[in-house]
């Protein structure tokens, strides 16, 4: 009884302090600014301010005053402002407060990857970003972005064929076509470009990725359906004035990549110059199946690039990129320049790649929620190319051209983007003699509105309508959305709707090394390849919990995510392996994943990182629903990485890839029959490294440590002119245990 | 019923707290705020990893407040050692300078004594 009473008086005297609160409401001044770089003091205009856990707030005016009535409870007042760092300050009695804000302005839509942590999901982006930063490219010394992924769980890398050696890279159990790959938030690889590209990112010129699962900002197109991955290469105005990258391995492979910035005096430009080379130059057969394991051949590429800032809100950069790549595959006597009937099977491979690209901003210097941008950019491609008997020679030219003017409506709580956009490709491309070029002009316009009333809850939702030559109008919807129930977790959703041109040949080169014959069903008059263009929808939900256990962080994070193929382009591989049948999606496809994944400091300075995922991919060929074929529906992966306090770095990486579907065999003659499935295996990679003075750095690493090789990758070998070749069956490693070695030296 | 329950917990909070306190009397996890000199990420990157010595379980540089927060075993670290560790490094700490040499071997970008704006 006493208790009781106890408690009703302490209820009595909580409710009567807050009343006494309420009914005095006092008043909190105060004035907003900024100090610019000389030392002057600017007024912020609009600058929201509110109560944090309330929706009691105001407005700074055009002297940067505000004045807000104080809430019960509430002594959390939060200033936010678009292009400036939120500050919060604790308010105690009735001061006068200063505050003043820090910019935090980029033109760039995604900021530069911090270098903390190697990997790191946002916690604030309403999308789920992952951001493999520089520390995490490292951890896979070789070579470019195709072989950039080997540490990260979300994206399976498989090949295309046993001969040309392609990488490809998978997401959400969708090939990389349906990835929408972006350099700085500009078309980065589309179209012919996309098969053999990835190559042409050496790794060294990359500073940070962003992989983005599920649908995309309407800001960078209708592309994108399994998600984006986006480059940031190296910023003129931050990189070092020099960086020299040397790697060489076992399999006479040898790559050398150069840096080198420059900062001009007044420190308004920048420029960068990126160099590239590599070789490979012996020929190996491995396997004794009388063909190449890796084709032979070498690679150039060059970039430049410039940045201005006048320091005033103005920002532009311009640069241009030219790859050269030549390579030549096949059995181990093929001869190119040999004339007359051909005695070995032989693949040549020759493409050129320009581009340029020009970006210009302005930030309002009096308004900085207010902004406008314009992207700009051009490429041309061709590729000259045989396989066997077959020639296959396409080039493509692209235009680009987006603009983005971005504000707020009323306060920060809502910001909006907004713009128009145009592309235009021209494609040649000649298959022995057919002729399948085509051309696409598209125009488009966007809006893209974000709700961010408190750090719990943001929302983005977007519009794009576009304009086909060949396919008329379509609209584009996307939405994500971010709920944050505590500071250390976070769950989002995601939905929206993509649309692409599926380019047949090129997404699926593997068949050109085969003797399959390429069959097209139900084509229409005046559409690219005679196909409709594909569209997808793609829902997905994830949830993040970090957490800390003896002072050291951890995260687990869960993904789910769905894709349904309204129109797709279908590739058919089943229905006879003398074919490759193309034709219009007649019933369901669909790709669901899941994926589980646990990342903690294990022990001092370890970093433990395991995952496991889990696809169901199907889609329905010549009416039967099946299983898509070389993808392991399950996939477990272990990470482990190590650095002393002298910079020695140790790294462990485990990939047990489950069993895979293998196209049916079934008719060919018995000593060309496969088995239905795949085994299961398991590709380690180690690698140790050291550091001197963080300039000077020595890797040494052995790829496929447990030496683990698909038996016979490809079908017939012995008799690649008759009709059972097949060199696209390709399910596992086709070379064995590779050591490689290099370093890296910086000046700063 | 309810009084056995709440009488067993109240005993296992007894004990779980006198074992808490036991061990903390020869060991304690001290937490503590230090000043050390730097200006971007990449100092960040430094600081912490001379910092994260033995006994030390945690640290975290905040550039802004230009300041290192640690939690260490009182038996097998202490602050000035820390401190000590940074400096050799290149960072001044609130206690420790660093010498000229070590300074000298700093990223031009990190030069903090040079006015080296904190970015």
């Amino acid at each position: 009884m006493k208790t009781r009473c106890f408690c009703l008086l302490l209820l009595f005297s909580i409710s009567l302090n807050s009343f006494a609160q309420k009914a005095v409401p006092s008043i909190i001044e105060g004035k907003v600014f900024e100090i610019d770089q000389s030392g002057k003091v600017l007024p912020l205009v609009g600058v929201n301010l509110y109560w944090l856990g309330t929706q009691r707030g105001a407005i700074s005016d055009s002297e940067g005053m505000f004045s807000v009535e104080r809430v019960a409870g509430a002594d959390l007042l939060v200033f936010s402002y678009v292009g400036f760092d939120n500050d919060t300050v604790r308010v105690i009695g009735d001061q006068t407060l200063d505050i003043e804000m820090k910019s935090s302005l980029v033109i760039d839509e995604v900021s530069v990857v911090s270098r903390q942590k190697s990997t790191i999901i946002s916690m604030l982006d309403p999308r789920k970003v992952e951001q493999i930063g520089e520390k995490e490219l490292l951890k896979a010394a070789c070579c470019n972005l195709s072989e950039s992924f080997e540490t990260s769980p979300s994206i399976d890398v498989a090949f295309t064929d046993a001969v040309t050696g392609t990488r490809q890279i998978q997401m959400l159990g969708l090939s990389g076509p349906y990835v929408q790959i972006t350099k700085e938030n500009m078309p980065g690889l589309r179209g012919l470009a996309s098969n053999f590209g990835l190559t042409f990112f050496p790794g060294t010129w990359i500073e940070g990725i962003q992989l983005n699962k599920g649908t995309g900002s309407v800001l960078n197109g209708f592309e994108s359906i399994a998600g984006q991955i986006n480059l940031e290469l190296r910023k003129p105005e931050e990189a070092d004035p020099l960086y020299l990258n040397l790697f060489a391995n076992n399999e006479s492979r040898l790559e050398a990549n150069l840096n080198l910035a420059h900062r001009f005096k007044d420190s308004r430009w920048s420029t960068a110059l990126l160099l590239h080379a590599s070789e490979r130059s012996k020929e190996m057969d491995e396997n004794d199946d009388g063909f190449m394991d890796m084709p032979t051949g070498d690679t150039y590429i060059l970039l430049n690039r410039w940045k201005y800032n006048s320091g005033e809100g103005i920002e532009g950069q311009f640069g241009v990129k030219h790859t050269s790549q030549s390579s030549m595959g096949g059995q181990m006597g093929f001869n190119p320049n040999k004339t007359g009937a051909p005695e070995y099977w032989g693949m040549e491979l020759d493409i050129q790649h320009s581009e340029a690209w020009a970006k210009l901003g302005k930030v309002f210097v009096d308004k900085p929620w207010k902004s406008i941008a314009m992207q700009m950019s051009g490429s041309y491609y061709e590729q000259n190319s045989t396989f066997g008997e077959t020639r296959y020679n396409a080039d493509q030219q692209s235009y680009y051209m987006n603009s983005i003017y971005q504000s707020i409506i009323g306060n920060s709580f809502h910001q909006f983007k907004t713009g128009i956009s145009f592309q235009y490709d021209l494609y040649r491309e000649y298959l022995n003699d057919t002729d399948l070029g085509f051309s696409e002009r598209i125009s488009g316009a966007y809006f893209e509105y974000t709700f961010k009333p408190s750090e719990q809850f943001s929302l983005v939702a977007g519009l794009r309508t576009d304009h086909h030559n060949s396919y008329g109008w379509f609209a584009t919807p996307r939405l994500h959305v971010r709920y944050a129930p505590s500071e250390k977790s976070v769950i989002r959703l995601s939905a929206g709707r993509g649309m692409r041109t599926a380019n047949v040949i090129m997404e699926n080169s593997g068949v050109l090394a085969s003797s399959r014959e390429l069959i097209f069903q139900s084509q229409q008059d005046g559409l690219p390849y005679g196909f409709e263009q594909e569209v997808a929808w793609n829902f997905g939900t994830n949830f993040t919990q970090n957490f800390e256990i003896d002072y050291r962080h951890g995260s687990i994070t869960f993904d789910l995510y769905r894709t349904n193929f309204e129109n797709q382009v279908v590739v058919d591989l089943d229905l006879n392996p003398q074919q490759a049948v193309f034709a219009p999606l007649d019933g369901k496809s669909y790709a669901t994943s899941f994926q589980a994944q646990l990342d903690y400091e294990l022990v001092k300075r370890l970093d433990f990182r395991i995952a496991y995922r889990y696809y169901d991919v199907k889609t329905t060929y010549h009416g039967e629903l099946l299983e898509k074929a070389l993808l392991s529906k399950q996939r477990a992966f272990v990470n482990l990485a190590y650095q002393t306090r002298n910079y020695w770095r140790f790294d462990l990486t485990l990939n047990r890839q489950g069993k895979k579907r293998i196209p049916g065999t079934e008719s060919n003659p018995e000593e060309y029959r496969l088995a239905n499935y795949s085994p299961a295996f398991n590709r380690v990679n180690v690698q140790v490294s050291k550091n001197w003075k963080e300039s000077f750095e020595l890797y040494l690493g052995v790829e496929n440590l447990t030496n683990y090789k698909q038996d016979n990758p490809i079908v017939a070998s012995e008799d690649p002119f008759g009709p059972y070749f097949d060199s696209s069956m390709v399910w596992g490693p086709i070379w064995g245990r590779t050591i490689y070695m290099g370093l890296r030296y910086k000046i700063f | 019923m309810k009084t056995k329950i709440l009488k067993t917990l109240t005993a296992l909070l007894i004990v779980l707290s006198a074992t808490g306190s036991g061990s903390a009397k020869d060991s304690k996890t001290i937490k503590e705020q230090v000043k050390v000199s730097g200006v971007c990420n990449q100092c960040k990157d430094r600081i912490e990893n001379a910092a994260l010595i033995k006994g030390v379980k945690f640290v975290n540089w905040d550039k802004e407040k230009q300041s290192l927060e640690v939690i260490y075993k009182s038996d097998k670290t202490d602050l000035l050692t820390i401190e000590k560790a940074v400096a050799e490094v290149g960072h001044d700490t609130e206690h420790v300078k660093a010498t000229d040499e070590a300074y000298s071997n700093l990223h031009h970008c990190c030069k903090y004594r040079e006015g080296q704006e904190v970015h």
